[in-house]
């Protein structure tokens, strides 16, 4: 079996792994830049279990798991660390919701703590807490080195005889009798028997080549980085009044980021200044301290939002045979990967869908079988 | 310490007394604070963030490799803050002892070291890291400066005052166009104002070209000059530039943009080549022309061009002996060299000696080792533009041999859409092209906005710019020109880079200064890791992503890279940079927005 991905994203770097380490067929991973060039090294880098859905929870928990231990085989250290993330609640629904959501976080193993304004002035003397009513503090939660753990995943999948196509955008996708057969890619035709899409925002364009429509659609997203101070922020915080969120890296920089509108689609991956001002703003409000940090760069990325904020993976019966996608994170995707890679993997040579698998399929759009998402972050 | 009395020429300025610790120090007000510490005989002004190796300036820019020094009562770069009276400066140079210990361990790999994927092993770590990690305390910064936000419209924006510059901005203005120009020093006139030997093919003495150029500007009604302005990028929406001294952000709406913010010298690569007393060629030229204040005693200077001769020249006025080094043999360059003093061609490696500063200097050359005295380090090699403003614009980048990294332009000097270039920033050498592109760009840029009498001037100037770059032997522009109307880019070879000066990849010559990246670690990734594309050696080591933002260290890296791979330099690529091209506080942005 010839099993071709198109994408050298995280995404695509865990499922060809995963794929080899079953040890059947022979893997192409095609990129069309280098490994990396995507959202994956423009991300935050961060990983939680808490969302509003359990599904999600539930996927990212054991998907942080698998990356752990995985950990150990790389010959590239991911830093994982548990920084845990800190919500800054400023509305009483949003503690509400908190409190129903901790029921199910808790069920999971994985409840968090609420903090009052005292406890968090307290622990984090530097947040100016005036106005906040409560917070929540996931412990759980944490940080990784996001191109360290792409490197680790594409020696892992380089040793284990993965032929990576690097600098090779594929075109299209070759249908016959209603089963792929080929791919064009840059340099030419290769056969294939199962096509993997996991191209990112970019995934939609090969979709659309041959007639599959999914409700995603990519968002410019922008981050703001500075140069790197004595260390003091561990958690990352999320400001759920203004949208702005704030971390610090091992190296010190401070990193963060608003949700800020744009129009949607595959637009320049540039910055704005009016979205420095917006974040800067946002977040000197929240710490003071921050003025005096010096912006050093800014970037983009896409978040790959679906309708339901939650990722795709599998494929539609109705589809050509031998197409799979995994894309559509919605700003989540990094943390996702580990376990989408291992899962669809098994997916795909045993024909078995798994159990946690199961509410993440493509179907679920025309089942109106929506998982119930609201817990973006950016 | 060394004698305080060394000043080659007068100091500029009002004497001011600034405080370093407790210690009453003489400064000038017209010079930085780090160039005051140098003269008083602190060379050491920082540490660096991983090993803590000590730091002095290499340029006095302000993406330069030093840290955020304490400067009143924030944290700032000594380069780009001027005396004031009574300032206080502190300086914290002491190493942990836990780094001294561990510092051989760390070097750019550190981070992939099996031991430390042990779970409990890492996360000791990392606390250490973030508490060792040389960094200033933000926390300990309590009082914040009010910023300006301004907005200024114009049709055309300067970018860079040097002769380039300064001659587009006249030739602009005078079509009767709103100009604006901006230049991140005190003064107008870029190279021209510490470069104090004659422009070869301009009859006209330097002093007088200066005096005419700013004096005929200095009339034009409509043109503005912002100086002790950086510019900062292109952000999507505005570019932008700021003023640290005036405290003012500014958001710049123009019509079009010229870029001629001159070249940089590249450092050289060679062991201990972070040691406080190396500078780069024009930065020893305006310490000891512009400051008053001489580098040492007898100075290595590295390279045998049009610049580092110009260097090593007026040195040897000033009564500082020099030596010139290259490993290029040195027949090959048409000048005197024995009259400026030793010099010594095929040089292979370089090796600083000090602990805290350049003490003496090693060199291998034709099979042989000499060990010279020399105090301080002139790196003057390799002039390049500054990769990153055009890099931020997303243009398009190209290697030439011989040459470098250059961006792609046509004859009309336009790079892309309203976007113009002209002089060293464009990687033409000889300041008489410069001249010429400042014309056509300005020309160009007006014909643009609609100026009709432009055109047929832009004609006749590209003529006769075409016919001068014939003249001065400067073939490869008209390549340029052909990339530009998109003639494929062919094969180039891979040749040692002109800035390195190492046997082997060693671990104490210094690629990045900003993250301590050493050529060893370079050549790891290269060899061990398979990364051969800056993009992902940038990913896996941290270069570039320091400070500097790649100012200092792409270029080296890219060739380096190249070197060690045999890849063509244009295939390892540069990597992309990002607004804002130099750091900006976030107090300057809360000021306003555009509302
Ligand atoms: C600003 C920002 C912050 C984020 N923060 C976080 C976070 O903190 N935590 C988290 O978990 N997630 C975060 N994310 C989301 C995360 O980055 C993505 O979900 C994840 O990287 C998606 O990985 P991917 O492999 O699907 O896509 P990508 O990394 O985008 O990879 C897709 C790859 O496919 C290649 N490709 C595209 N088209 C073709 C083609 N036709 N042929 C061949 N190759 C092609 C592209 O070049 C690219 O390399 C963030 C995203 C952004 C933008």
């Amino acid at each position: 079996m010839k099993i071709a991905v198109v994408g050298g994203g995280i995404s695509g770097l865990s499922i060809a792994w995963n794929l080899a380490i079953r040890n059947e067929g022979e893997i192409h991973l095609f990129e069309k830049n280098w490994i990396t060039y995507g959202s994956s090294t423009r991300s935050g880098a961060r990983f939680r279990v808490h969302f509003w859905a359990e599904e999600n929870s539930r996927f990212a928990l054991e998907s942080i798991r698998r990356l752990e231990k995985l950990a150990r085989r790389m010959d590239w250290n991911p830093i994982i660390h548990r920084g845990g993330y800190l919500w800054l609640l400023l509305h009483e629904q949003h503690i509400d919701r908190f409190r129903e959501a901790n029921k199910m976080w808790s069920k999971l193993g994985v409840q968090g703590v609420f903090l009052d304004p005292g406890m968090v002035k307290e622990r984090y003397p530097y947040i100016n807490a005036d106005d906040v009513l409560e917070a929540f503090f996931g412990p759980q939660d944490g940080s990784l080195h996001h191109d360290y753990v792409c490197f680790g995943y594409y020696s892992l999948a380089k040793k284990l005889g993965v032929i990576f196509h690097e600098l090779t955008p594929v075109h299209n996708i070759i249908i016959e009798n209603k089963k792929v057969k080929q791919l064009k890619t840059a340099k030419g035709l290769v056969d294939v028997d199962v096509i993997v899409l996991s191209a990112g925002a970019w995934t939609n364009e090969l979709l659309e080549n041959i007639g599959i429509r999914l409700p995603t659609e990519p968002v410019r997203k922008e981050m703001c980085l500075t140069e790197p101070y004595h260390y003091f922020i561990d958690p990352l915080i999320i400001d759920t009044g203004s949208g702005a969120f704030v971390g610090q890296t091992l190296k010190g920089e401070i990193l963060g980021s608003l949700d800020y509108p744009t129009t949607p689609g595959l637009i320049q991956l540039e910055t704005k200044f009016d979205f420095v001002v917006r974040w800067a703003r946002a977040i000197t409000k929240r710490i003071p301290v921050l003025k005096n940090a010096r912006i050093m760069r800014t970037w983009a990325g896409y978040y790959m939002m679906s309708s339901d904020c939650s990722h795709i993976m599998g494929r539609d019966p109705e589809w050509p045979e031998g197409l799979y996608v995994a894309y559509g994170y919605s700003g989540h995707g990094f943390m996702m990967a580990p376990l989408v890679g291992e899962l669809l993997a098994e997916n795909i040579l045993t024909g078995k869908i798994p159990e946690l698998m199961k509410p993440f399929l493509p179907t679920r759009f025309k089942e109106n079988k929506l998982i119930q998402e609201k817990m973006v972050i950016g | 310490m060394d004698d305080p009395s060394h000043h080659a020429q007068s100091r500029k300025g009002d004497r001011v007394n600034i405080f370093l610790d407790d210690l009453n120090l003489e400064g000038y007000s017209l010079e930085p604070v780090a160039v005051a510490l140098y003269s008083n005989g602190f060379k050491v002004i920082g540490r660096s963030k991983k090993l803590y190796r000590p730091r002095g300036f290499y340029s006095l820019e302000p993406e330069d490799r030093l840290l955020l020094t304490r400067i009143g009562d924030e944290y700032l770069n000594p380069c780009e803050v001027y005396c004031r009276d009574g300032q206080k400066i502190e300086l914290s140079l002491s190493t942990p002892f836990l780094v001294k210990f561990f510092s051989p361990f760390l070097n750019g790999y550190f981070q992939h070291r099996r031991l430390l994927r042990n779970r409990f092993l890492w996360r000791l770590a990392v606390d250490k890291i973030r508490q060792f990690a040389n960094h200033p305390d933000i926390r300990t910064v309590k009082t914040v400066k009010a910023v300006k936000t301004i907005q200024l419209e114009s049709d055309v924006v300067i970018i860079g005052g040097g002769l380039a510059g300064l001659t587009a901005a006249y030739t602009v203005s005078q079509l009767g166009l709103r100009t604006l120009l901006i230049d991140k020093s005190l003064q107008l006139g870029g190279r021209l104002r510490y470069d104090y030997l004659d422009v070869p093919g301009i009859s006209m003495p330097r002093e007088q070209l200066l005096e005419n150029i700013i004096s005929r500007i200095s009339l034009l009604k409509n043109l503005s000059i912002l100086t002790k302005t950086v510019f900062a990028g292109f952000f999507e929406d505005y570019p932008i530039a700021y003023s640290q001294e005036e405290r003012s952000l500014y958001i710049l709406k123009a019509k079009a943009y010229i870029i001629a913010t001159g070249q940089i010298d590249i450092p050289c690569v060679f062991r201990n080549n972070d040691l406080p007393g190396i500078f780069s060629g024009s930065t020893v030229l305006e310490m000891v022309n512009m400051y008053g204040v001489k580098p040492g005693e007898r100075g290595l200077v590295i390279g045998f061009n049009q610049n580092s001769l110009r260097v090593a020249e007026q040195l040897k006025q000033l009564g500082i002996n020099v030596a010139l080094v290259d490993y290029s043999e040195p027949e090959k360059i048409q000048y005197s060299l024995s009259s400026i003093g030793e010099c010594f061609g095929n040089v292979e490696e370089i090796e600083a000696l000090g602990k805290t500063c350049v003490k003496n200097v090693k060199i291998v050359h034709d099979g042989r080792r000499d060990e010279l005295k020399a105090d301080f380090i002139v790196c003057s090699a390799f002039p390049s533009p500054d990769v990153r403003i055009l890099n931020q614009l997303n243009s398009k980048m190209v290697f030439i041999d011989g040459v470098g990294f250059v961006p792609v332009h046509d004859e009309y000097m336009r790079l892309k859409d309203n976007i113009f270039i002209a002089g060293g920033a464009s990687g033409t050498p000889y300041s008489i092209l410069h001249m010429k592109e400042g014309e056509i760009s300005a020309l160009s840029a007006a014909y643009m906005l609609g100026v009709k009498e432009a055109e047929s001037a832009t004609d006749e100037k590209i003529r006769e710019y075409k016919e001068k770059l014939r003249e001065m032997n400067v073939g490869w522009k008209s390549v340029v020109f052909e990339f530009s109307r998109g003639k494929p880019i062919g094969d180039h070879v891979s040749n040692r880079p002109p800035t390195l000066f190492i046997e082997k990849p060693r671990k104490d010559a210094f690629i990045c200064f900003c993250e301590d990246i050493t050529a060893e670690d370079v050549s790891r990734t290269v060899y061990e890791k398979g990364y051969v594309l800056l993009e992902l050696v940038k990913r896996s080591l941290g270069v570039c992503t320091g400070r500097c933002q790649g100012r200092l260290c792409m270029v080296n890296t890219a060739l380096y890279v190249s070197y060690l791979s045999k890849l063509d330099p244009n295939r390892v690529g540069l990597s992309r940079a990002r607004a804002p091209t130099t750091p900006i506080p976030l107090y300057a942005f809360i000021g306003g927005g555009d509302e």
